[in-house]
Order: structure tokens, then C-alpha cells, then sequence
């Protein structure tokens, strides 16, 4: 197309149509909007001023840094929610019926397809799990021993529960033990 | 090319009768609208089988893991390929003014690619699959592929060395960039060792693969389903509105700016995940940069249609035309924000992702093949479309499905991401701890996406009957041209020529530079960003002064086909190589030194039980990445672990996957009982009420190949993983005996099996899944990760 002839001078506003035409297409020779222009040019500043405070003025290694904080946060409420339950409490928790209402609940949701409904786990057709109310305990039968094979689970895992500290928290799974136990009495 | 430059002298000006090779045009059209059909009807099915598991049917090959692969396969590769073929063939030649170089090539290229989609169709359903998203064809099929398209590329390119246009039109420049583009992400993906005929062991491993899979997946989505069809756009849509293109100019910046930073913004598919923070930031930055150089793709096309906007009142051609660049102009808006790490942490694994790309496929292809094949039926059998009305309604009857669609899918995934990620007691306890009430609360967005997905399908049944009744018994016709052959319409620039200039120059100067400036250090670093702006100030002070010349030059660049391409293949191959190449270097020593843990090996029994996984398509629905977010720490790792680079060293190919549709089991090994996952297996409500996940009968019945061990073991061996020499019996013995072990403590929990069969395997893999090794030599390395590591 070098041999075109030159097109006029534009005027303002005036819009270019490109002589040439391919299979009958032709183009306009259109300016580039301004909101698009600033939006390409915006979008290119802010990646190189984020790309230089995040990777050349620090590490680049804030993410890593927030969770293993926030990991340790975790750790210390954990620990820290823990404290309040011992045996006597726990006994104490499973004679109160709004708590083993509460329990009750969350057994049903996470607890019923292991052990059933009955408790009893595999000694009934269907179940998986230990029998919770036949009086034997493979891990110890104090409140604060069931309480910590619910937090942490089965110590033989490969065919024992699994741990619900992440999913119950220690308030839920008080409430399971106060259900659990409410089967039992006080020794 | 070399014909015509020594042929040169001799040409006068004369006129020569031109008759496109519109058969195969016809073909692939035709192809498209049938594959289409049965890529929308999987999909359908697979959308309902999420809300009623029983249509799994109990059936293998039926089953959602395996059927997902063969819906995305089909609606990509066979209905937009098949459609993008013939959109490319049949413009292609009128814009070159020239039939189609080889008449053969295109037949063998229209059934070799037949031949592909019908051995995915069969291998897919029966588990044959390599895992990779969009990449799930076997090393055999990806071979043909490769091949296939090479033939494709050949055709294209020797039909423009054959042109009697000078110019290269913007429709072809997309068209260049698909051929280049799509060869290179598909071989580099795929590259890998076989160990049979059906199975192979990707190069990558863990992170480098994840890295590599997701620069292919994104830009598959970039060179297969968009600048083809932004090409296609090109032509079709100022021939249905009979007006000029909007501007030029915007097609010369979008487009070079497009196919320059898409290939960047693969990493977005990996935020907040074990990717190193760097990549994670350019894959964020890139996609944010490319917001306007798509929308310059929409405004080209919507503004096209100025002065002609009445027509769309009548013209179902130009309604879906519209459309689609419209819903193109969405799911490009949508795409960089699902690409702010903050909103991905929300969205991402989530149904939102699904709607955005539902958006792109269903708005934006789906649209433009409709609006092309109702364009091009009439014009390539010469007649007039069966029905207008019908048509139109197609077009209503589709935007509702599609709405429906993308609205569900739009709270569906904002719904359960917030559920997922709520937490209370100042972020110690997850809000809604169980998963499976999660995705309860979605089931009536589920199930209203497909009702949606169904409308959209009955769209496309209303075409399939209106093409069919608008050619059924009409001749094909065969259009021919005549054409003022001259040196003027000869390509005359040379290839030095065209390489050598200020434009280019300047472009490669400021890449150069700031790939310095984002690898380098120190005073370098300041330096190279300095050179950068530098080079910018100097080019836009150059352009004033020239503005006219650098104009003449890009339309002598446009006259030499080889020089573009190479141009082309240059701007797209950058990103790639500085994303990837440094990730090669990640091996199991430097993981150990810098994470102090390292992914335990597999047994050869683990290996057999993560070769199932694949099989059975697991990672259609469960990730293997527990990112580095409180909410994710929470739910799957025990609040005090997130997924390294190292806990996927040895993964050839890697399961991070995309998408929860059940939880993230990156961390599943040594959580629950072996007789949990048997019960899971055989009925996962049993164990999970509420759960949609099907059942896997067959895994209990069918036996587990151990022969193949040895060959899959010696393969990996050869690939870095660090086994001992084994001979052959000393590997399978080693399985059968880990099996036999597994069997027996199912016994003793009272679940029968049969130690050779599969479900054995696959749960001795997810016992595995996210043990580790501290290997002694690594100094400060804690004994293990319990609380007490943390305190």
C-alpha cells in the first residue's frame, strides 16, 4: 500500500477510513478511547509499583509469615480452651440437658454414621465404630480421656476415628463427651 | 514463498478465476454443530449427576470423574475446534484471495481430527486419562494432535505464501498466533515418558508441573478459545453488518498486547497455593494487565456495529454476534478480578469459577458459532436459513439458559466459599465445620444451572433441526472469484527487512530490560527498571517525531507472513520461559533444605492406588493443596499444617487440582480408618450423609494389574524420583504384601475384601496422602509437626 496516496489533513473529529479493503472489509482508523488507553496504562503502573514493594523493597514472603502467625494463634486458643475442662466439670456438664441437647446435635451430624444412633458402633449391623455405652474403654473411660480421643483421635488411626479438634473445636466436643457420658454415671 | 520470489520478474498483470474449497468448510461445520450437541449433552448430564448421584448409575463409565473430562473435552477440542476450523478455512481464503493451498491436507486434517475426538470419546469414559485438565488425552492421542495440527499449520501457512492479498487482514494475525501458540503449549504440557501404550508419567513433578499444566490450561483458553475466535469476529462480524471495522488501530494495540501478557497470567489458576509467592504475584499483575487489551478485542467488535445496531432487531446472525462479543466482554472483566488473590481466595475451587467459564464457552463461543453457522449455511449451500423466528428463538431461549446459568453458578460459588471460609472464636474454629452442609446449601443453584444448561442444550437442538431443513437438499455451491494477478499483489518486503526496525526493537529492548529488573537484585534491579523507562520515554519521543514512517513500517510488516509469525512466536514464548525455566531447577535436595521435610515415596502398591485416583477422575472434584489461608489450615490441616512445594515433589503428574466439589485431601493419609474409606467407597452416604460423591462398586470387584508396577516404578526411577533398584518380583511382591496387610486389618473391623482388588490400592494412596519424610541430615528440623512444633 506504500503507493497510496497520501490521505487529506484530518480535522478534529474527523475519522480516517483506511483505503484498503480486504474481501470487501474495510476499516476505520479510529483513535484509541481514552478510559481503555488510561485503564492499560493504570493497570501497567500498579503492577510495577505492587511488584516492586512486595518483591524488591520486602521478601515477597508475607504470606508465609501471616499463616505460620495465624498457625500459631490457632495453637494458643486451642490450648487455651482446652483448660477449662476437667473430670468434674465434664461430669458435672453431663447432667444438664440444654448441654446434652447441644451434643446430642452435633453427635447426630458428625458422630451417628460410625457409631449409630444406639451408640453401640460395631456391635450393631451398620456401624463402624467403638461401642460407647457397653462400659469398656479402649483409651480410658475418664471424661477428660474420651475428651482427648475426640480431639485428637484414635492413637492406632489406620483403624481407629479420626481427629474432630479442627471440626468441633473443644466447646462441641465437650458437649459430645457431657452426651457420651450421660449414658454413664459418675463414678 | 521462494516460488513466487523467483517467479517475480516474470508476472504480468492478468486475471485468474479463483474457486474456493468450501467442501471441507461444510464438513468441520457440520462437525461442530454434532459434537457440540453431545458435548452440551454431557454436560447436562454431569450437571444433574452433581445434584442426583444416583445418575452415576453405578456404571464406571458413566461415573462424573470420568464423564467431566469427555464434556470439557469435547465442548474445547470437538464442537469449538471443529467450529474454529471451519470459520479459519472458509475466511482464510477470501481474505488471501486464494483457494486453500492443499485440498488433501485439509481432508486429512478434518478426519484426523475426527479420529481424536473419537478415541478421547472412547478412552476417556473408560479411564484412560492422564489427568491433566484439558490435557486428559494419552500420549498416544496427543501424539496425533500434534501431528494433526502441524498439518493444520502447514495448510494455513502455505495458503498465505499463496495469497494474491498483500496484506495480512487482523483476522489472520489471531489466526497466526492459535497455530504458534496452541503447537507449543500442547507439546511442552505433554512432554513425557511413557510406560505402556495407554499410560505415561508427565516430565514435571509437583509444583513444576502444576506450573506447566496451568500456562497450557490458561492459554488453551486463550489460543483455542479466544484469539480464533476474536479472528473469526473479525471477518463475520462487519460482513453481517456490512460496515467497516471500528479501528485499526485498536486491533494493532489490543492484539499485541493480548497475545504478549495472556501467557502470563496462567499462574492466576494457582493463588495463595504452595507456588512460590513470585509467580503467584506476576500471574495476579499480568491477568489485571490484560483487562483492557481484551476489552479492545469487545469495543472493536460492539463498535463495529455502530450505525447498524437496527439490524440486530431483525438479524439473528448479528443478535448472536453481539452477544457473544458482550459475554466476552464480561467473562474478560471477570477473569482479572477472580485474579485478585484476596477475591480468589474466595472464589477459587468454587462454582464462581465454573460460571466464568461457562460465560466464556456458552456467551462467547457457543454465540459466535451460532451466529457463524446461521451466516455461513445459507451462503455455502446458496439458499436462505429455514426459519428466521426459529432462530431468534433460539437465541432468547439460549440467553435465558445461559443467565440462569452464570447467576447460580454466580451465588453458588460466592455462597459456599463464604461458608468454607467463615471461621469464629477469633479464627481458632471453622463456622461450618462439616462439608457436606457446605454444599447443601448449594444444591438449588446446582440444580438451577442445570436447567439452564438443559434450555441452552434445547437452543442448540432448535439449530441443529433449522441448518439441517435450510440444506437438506440444496446444492453446495462452489464460489469462485476473479482475481487481478500483478507484482503489486505479491508479498515484497523481505524478511531482513522486516525485522530490522525501531517499532521491534524498541519492544525487545523493554522486554529485555524489565525481565532484568523482575529477576535481578540490587543495584541491577534499579538499574534495568531505569533502562526500561528510559526505553519507553526515547520510543513514544521517537513516534512523535516519525509517526507517519513507524505506520508505513507496520504496514510493510503486515505484507511478510514469516516475518509476523516469528514476531508472534517471540511475544508469546517470553512469559512462558521466564515463568517456567526457573521452576526447573526445584528439586527434592533443595525442597529438603529449605522446607526441612520432604513427600514420602510411594510403595508400589500407593503408586498402583494413585494411578486409580487418576483413573477414576478423583481430581475432577477433590484438591490436593491446602493453601496458605486460615480457613483451609482449619478444615484439612488439623490447624496447624498448609501444603509446601516439597509435599508434592515426587507427584508426576500433580493432583492439586481445581475445583471442591467434595473436601481437599491433600492431607486424607492417617486421618480415618481403612474401613471408613471402604464403607466411603462402596456407599459414601454411609459414611457421609448428604454427600453427592457416586459410589465405586467396581473398584470391589475388579483386580488390580500389579504387572504393570515394575515398568510405572523403573519410569519414575528414570524421572528423578529417588527408588532403589528393584527387581520386577521384589516390586510386586512388595504390593501384594501391603495388600495383603490392608485386607487383613479391614478383616479385623469386619470388612471383607479381596486383597487383589483395586479398592486396596486406592486406600493404601490415601493413607498416603500427605505423609512426609525429615530426612536426618536436614539441620533445625523438628522431629515432628505437633503442636508442640509450634508452640
Amino acid at each position: 500500500m506504500a503507493d497510496t496516496p497520501q490521505p487529506p489533513r484530518l480535522k478534529r473529529g474527523q475519522v480516517v477510513l483506511r483505503e484498503h479493503s480486504y474481501d470487501g472489509i474495510q476499516e476505520f482508523d479510529q483513535k484509541l478511547p481514552n478510559w481503555w488507553l488510561y485503564t492499560l496504562y493504570g493497570a501497567i503502573v500498579f503492577s510495577i509499583v505492587y511488584w516492586f514493594i512486595l518483591f524488591q523493597a520486602n521478601n515477597g514472603q508475607h504470606d508465609i509469615n501471616d499463616i505460620e502467625n495465624a498457625i500459631s494463634d490457632i495453637q494458643a486458643a486451642r490450648l487455651a480452651a482446652l483448660g477449662s475442662f476437667d473430670d468434674p466439670t465434664l461430669w458435672q456438664m453431663s447432667q444438664n440437658p440444654t448441654l446434652i441437647a447441644r451434643g446430642e446435635a452435633t453427635y447426630v451430624t458428625h458422630c451417628q454414621a460410625c457409631h449409630l444412633a444406639s451408640l453401640k458402633g460395631k456391635d450393631e449391623p451398620g456401624g463402624i465404630g467403638e461401642n460407647l455405652v457397653d462400659g469398656t474403654w479402649k483409651y480410658g473411660g475418664t471424661p477428660t480421656e474420651v475428651m482427648h480421643i475426640v480431639l485428637k483421635g484414635s492413637p492406632d488411626k489406620a483403624s481407629g476415628m479420626q481427629a474432630w479438634e479442627s471440626q468441633l473445636g473443644a466447646v462441641a466436643s465437650a458437649e459430645v463427651v457431657a452426651y457420651i457420658m450421660s449414658h454413664h454415671t459418675a463414678p | 514463498m521462494l516460488l513466487k520470489a523467483s517467479t517475480k520478474e516474470a508476472i504480468k498483470p492478468h486475471k485468474v478465476t479463483i474457486e474456493y474449497e468450501d467442501a471441507t468448510v461444510r464438513m468441520f461445520m457440520i462437525a461442530s454443530i454434532i459434537w457440540g450437541a453431545v458435548g452440551m449433552l454431557v454436560g447436562v448430564l454431569v450437571a444433574f449427576q452433581l445434584n442426583f448421584h444416583q445418575l452415576n448409575l453405578g456404571l464406571e463409565w458413566l461415573n462424573f470423574g470420568r464423564l467431566r473430562p469427555l464434556h470439557t473435552n469435547g465442548a474445547i477440542f470437538a464442537f469449538v475446534g471443529n467450529m474454529m476450523f471451519a470459520g479459519v478455512y472458509h475466511s482464510t481464503q477470501r481474505l488471501c484471495k486464494c483457494r486453500t493451498a492443499s485440498k488433501t491436507l485439509s481432508l486429512i486434517h478434518f478426519w484426523g481430527w475426527q479420529l481424536i475426538i473419537v478415541g478421547a470419546a472412547i478412552t476417556l469414559p473408560m479411564g484412560i486419562t492422564q489427568s491433566k485438565e484439558y490435557a486428559e488425552l494419552i500420549w498416544p492421542l496427543d501424539i496425533m494432535v500434534a501431528v494433526i495440527w502441524v498439518i493444520f499449520g502447514i495448510n494455513f501457512f502455505w495458503t498465505l505464501a499463496k495469497r494474491n492479498e498483500p496484506s495480512l487482514y487482523v483476522a489472520i494475525w489471531f489466526y497466526i498466533a492459535t497455530i504458534v501458540t496452541v503447537a507449543m503449549l500442547y507439546v511442552v504440557n505433554n512432554l513425557q515418558l511413557p510406560t505402556s501404550i495407554m499410560h505415561g508419567y508427565s516430565i514435571y513433578a509437583g509444583v513444576q508441573d502444576a506450573l506447566v499444566q496451568w500456562w497450557y490450561g490458561h492459554n488453551a483458553v486463550a489460543f483455542f478459545l479466544t484469539t480464533p475466535i476474536l479472528g473469526i469476529m473479525y471477518y463475520y462480524m462487519p460482513k453481517a453488518a456490512n460496515r467497516p471495522v471500528y479501528s485499526y488501530r485498536l486491533s494493532v494495540v489490543h492484539f499485541w498486547s493480548l497475545v504478549f501478557i495472556y501467557i502470563w497470567a496462567g499462574p492466576h489458576h494457582l493463588l495463595n497455593t504452595a507456588l512460590p509467592p513470585w509467580l503467584q504475584a506476576l500471574g495476579m499483575l499480568f491477568s489485571l494487565m490484560l483487562w483492557a487489551p481484551s476489552w479492545g478485542g469487545m469495543l472493536n467488535g460492539l463498535l463495529t456495529l455502530r450505525g447498524a445496531w437496527d439490524k440486530l432487531r431483525e438479524d439473528p446472525v448479528l443478535k448472536f454476534l453481539a452477544a457473544g462479543v458482550t459475554f466476552y466482554g464480561m467473562a474478560t472483566f471477570e477473569g482479572p478480578l477472580l485474579s485478585i488473590k484476596s477475591v480468589n481466595a474466595l472464589s477459587h475451587y468454587s462454582d464462581w469459577t465454573i460460571g466464568h467459564v461457562h460465560g466464556g464457552t456458552l456467551g462467547w463461543n457457543g454465540f459466535m458459532a451460532a451466529g457463524m453457522f446461521y451466516w455461513l449455511a445459507p451462503r455455502l449451500w446458496k439458499t436462505k436459513l429455514y426459519s428466521v423466528g426459529m432462530a431468534n428463538l433460539h437465541f432468547w431461549l439460549s440467553m435465558v439458559g445461559i443467565l440462569l446459568y452464570v447467576a447460580s453458578m454466580w451465588v453458588s460459588g460466592i455462597t459456599q466459599g463464604l461458608m468454607l471460609n467463615a471461621t469464629e472464636a477469633d479464627g481458632a474454629l471453622l463456622k461450618y465445620p462439616d462439608f457436606v452442609e457446605t454444599l447443601n446449601a448449594i444444591r438449588p443453584m446446582m440444580l438451577t444451572r442445570a436447567v439452564g444448561g438443559t434450555l441452552y442444550l434445547i437452543g442448540w437442538f432448535m439449530l441443529i433441526f433449522n441448518i439441517f431443513k435450510t440444506i437438506m437438499g440444496k446444492e453446495p455451491v462452489t464460489e469462485k472469484i476473479d482475481v487481478m494477478v500483478s507484482e503489486d499483489t505479491l508479498y515484497r518486503s523481505s524478511t531482513v527487512r522486516g525485522l530490522i526496525n525501531w517499532p521491534l526493537t524498541y519492544s525487545l529492548l523493554l522486554i529485555l530490560f524489565s525481565t532484568v529488573w523482575f529477576l535481578a537484585d540490587g543495584l541491577l534491579m534499579i538499574l534495568s527498571l531505569m533502562a526500561s523507562f528510559a526505553v519507553v520515554l526515547i520510543a513514544i519521543v521517537h513516534f512523535q517525531f516519525s509517526g507517519k514512517k513507524w505506520a508505513d513500517w507496520y504496514d510493510r510488516f503486515l505484507e511478510n507472513s514469516m516475518v509476523f509469525t516469528v514476531v508472534t512466536f517471540l511475544a508469546v514464548v517470553i512469559g512462558g520461559a521466564v515463568q517456567i525455566i526457573p521452576s526447573l531447577t526445584i528439586n527434592a535436595d533443595k525442597v529438603i533444605m529449605a522446607e526441612g521435610r520432604v513427600q514420602g515415596l510411594y510403595t508400589p502398591l500407593e503408586l498402583a492406588g494413585r494411578d486409580i485416583y487418576i483413573s477414576e477422575g478423583c481430581y475432577n472434584c477433590h484438591s490436593q493443596m491446602v493453601r496458605t489461608m486460615v480457613p483451609d489450615v482449619l478444615r484439612y490441616g488439623d490447624g496447624e499444617r498448609y501444603s509446601k512445594i516439597g509435599d508434592s515433589i515426587y507427584d508426576h503428574p500433580f493432583q492439586w487440582g481445581s475445583k471442591r466439589t467434595g473436601p481437599d485431601l491433600a492431607f486424607e493419609g492417617g486421618k480415618r480408618p481403612d474401613v471408613w474409606h471402604y464403607n466411603h467407597f462402596l456407599d459414601p452416604r454411609s459414611t457421609s450423609p448428604g454427600s453427592n460423591m457416586p459410589a465405586y462398586p467396581w473398584l470391589f470387584k475388579q483386580k488390580l494389574n500389579v504387572n504393570q508396577l515394575p515398568s510405572k516404578i523403573n519410569t519414575l526411577r528414570i524421572l528423578g524420583n529417588p527408588y532403589p533398584e528393584m527387581d520386577d518380583e521384589t516390586i510386586i511382591t512388595l504390593a501384594q504384601e501391603q495388600a495383603m496387610e490392608i485386607t487383613q486389618r479391614l478383616l479385623r473391623d469386619g470388612a471383607i475384601a479381596d486383597p487383589d482388588t483395586k479398592v486396596i490400592a486406592l486406600i493404601a494412596y490415601m493413607q498416603k496422602l500427605g505423609s512426609y519424610e525429615q530426612p536426618s541430615f536436614v539441620p533445625g528440623a523438628n522431629a515432628d509437626s505437633s503442636v508442640a512444633a509450634h508452640e
